[in-house]
């Protein structure tokens, strides 16, 4: 059909254009900065809330699970078995996974809400996107490194790891989901199903 | 013996250590890469080692939590690390470190003197920060591979450097060249109380870690080899971060 040519080629152009202003303007490390500021307020304002725990795990795991972009860790997370999932498996694993992980990383973080958060850099990290950096420290102890690092790889700006004194989630995680997993003689129906009971 | 011959001593030992660390090669793995030859062995002292946190170390530290006030509980913090200052801050001199020596040398000055010998810590309110470093570190610094992991009965992580680390710190710690037997004992005793009160510190972290993971061998390896390795380079080198976007 000698009408389907142009018109597929202006649908092309068409999306070229609308993607230019996405990839032309790339996450700076100033805004990846003023996002885990945004991020802390919020964490930390809940984690401090002095709500009971279950009320303050509910609101954290709503929070989390919005500035994290947990499709990406679940995907590589899991690694190669989740090529092999249809896309309601996908979608449930996902989901648990996110809540596990929300729930696992406020319980920490719960004794940390109070303590004093200073960001003091942001690395560009190029394709990984930007590495902030923040300091936290508790009343009587010595300060702590947690680093979190922020992409736009999703086309939205969002979390992808976090690293605290050097221990990436992503890299914990990886190796919790095996050991889950290979416990599970690789069937991660029955992992899935043992995420949304943690 | 009189002071100089302790000195003497000291110089032999930390010369031979010199000698000994660069001697050895260096070689590095990827992130997530663990050398474990010994892992049988090393599954066992972990299973021991818990154990010990179960029936001995997680409860009395539940009970130190409750009966001492937090106010002792960060003297005793406080105290037990202003003697590691010495060790430390030999440390960062061997490893060339101007700025981790001179915070730590403030630290221990301000803190013995301002800090009532070290029971409070005046010097982070100023903000100089411990920097806590050791031996094992210091090999690192000299190139020397960390060799394979290692689970120490109740000391628990480590790697063959690490664990000659710990050797060579209890030889070459200016403290024991300068404190009587009966003040070694002391110390000795202030460090075990440290040891329950940093149980006690960070009991929701080693709960999840030992209590809550698939796998509480593999969960303490992974996160001490990554911990470890950062306290090595000093930060998290960018060209180690992940790119999740890259797996499809």
């Amino acid at each position: 059909m000698p009408l389907n040519k142009p018109s597929r080629r202006l649908v092309i152009a068409g999306a070229a254009a609308f993607m230019l202003p996405i990839s032309g303007r790339a996450l700076t490390p100033a805004d990846a900065q003023s996002y885990v500021q945004q991020v802390v307020d919020v964490f930390f304002g809940i984690l401090a809330s002095g709500a009971s725990e279950a009320t303050i795990l509910t609101r954290f795991e709503r929070e989390f699970t919005g500035y994290t972009d947990v499709d990406v860790i679940a995907r590589t997370v899991l690694g190669p078995p989740y090529r092999s999932l249809s896309n309601r498996q996908k979608r449930d694993f996902t989901s648990a996974f996110g809540r596990y992980l929300a729930r696992k990383y406020g319980r920490q973080m719960m004794q940390y809400g109070n303590a004093e958060i200073t960001i003091t850099r942001a690395q560009d990290a190029g394709r990984k996107g930007i590495l902030v950096s923040t300091q936290v420290r508790n009343r009587g102890q010595s300060p702590f490194l947690l680093q979190w690092q922020v992409s736009d790889g999703s086309g939205q700006t969002k979390l992808i790891n976090l690293i605290i004194e050097g221990i990436s989630l992503l890299t914990t995680e990886r190796g919790e989901i095996r050991n889950l997993l290979d416990a599970r003689g690789g069937d991660v129906s029955a992992l899935t199903a043992y995420l949304s009971t943690q | 013996m009189n002071t100089k011959n302790k000195i003497f001593n000291w110089l032999i030992r930390a010369g031979l250590v010199l000698s000994l660390g660069a001697c050895a090669g260096a070689q590095n793995l990827a992130p997530d890469e663990i050398y474990d030859p010994f892992e049988s062995t090393n599954r066992s002292i972990h299973a021991f080692n818990k154990l010990v946190d179960t029936a001995v170390l997680s409860p009395v530290s539940e009970v130190y939590g409750t009966v001492v006030p937090e106010e002792l509980r960060t003297v005793v913090d406080n105290t037990a690390r202003n003697f590691g200052q010495p060790n430390a801050f030999i440390n960062h001199i061997l490893q060339g470190n101007g700025d981790g020596a001179s915070d730590t040398l403030a630290r221990f000055l301000i803190n013995s003197t301002i800090g009532l010998a070290g029971l409070f810590d005046p010097a982070a309110e100023m903000g100089i920060f411990d920097a806590p470093t050791d031996f094992g570190e210091t090999l690192a610094v000299w190139g020397v591979a960390e060799g394979p992991y290692l689970e120490l009965p109740i000391m628990g992580p480590s790697t063959v450097r690490g664990t000659i680390g710990i050797a060579v710190d209890l030889a070459i710690d200016p403290l024991n060249y300068l404190i009587t037997r009966e003040q070694a004992y002391y110390l000795l005793a202030l460090r075990g109380v440290n040891l329950v009160g940093k149980r006690n510190a960070y009991d929701d972290l080693i709960n999840v870690l030992l209590y809550e993971s698939a796998d509480s061998y593999a969960a303490q390896r992974l996160s001490y080899m990554q911990n470890k390795r950062f306290a090595v380079q000093g930060e998290t080198a960018i060209d180690d971060l992940e790119d999740p976007y890259a797996f499809e």
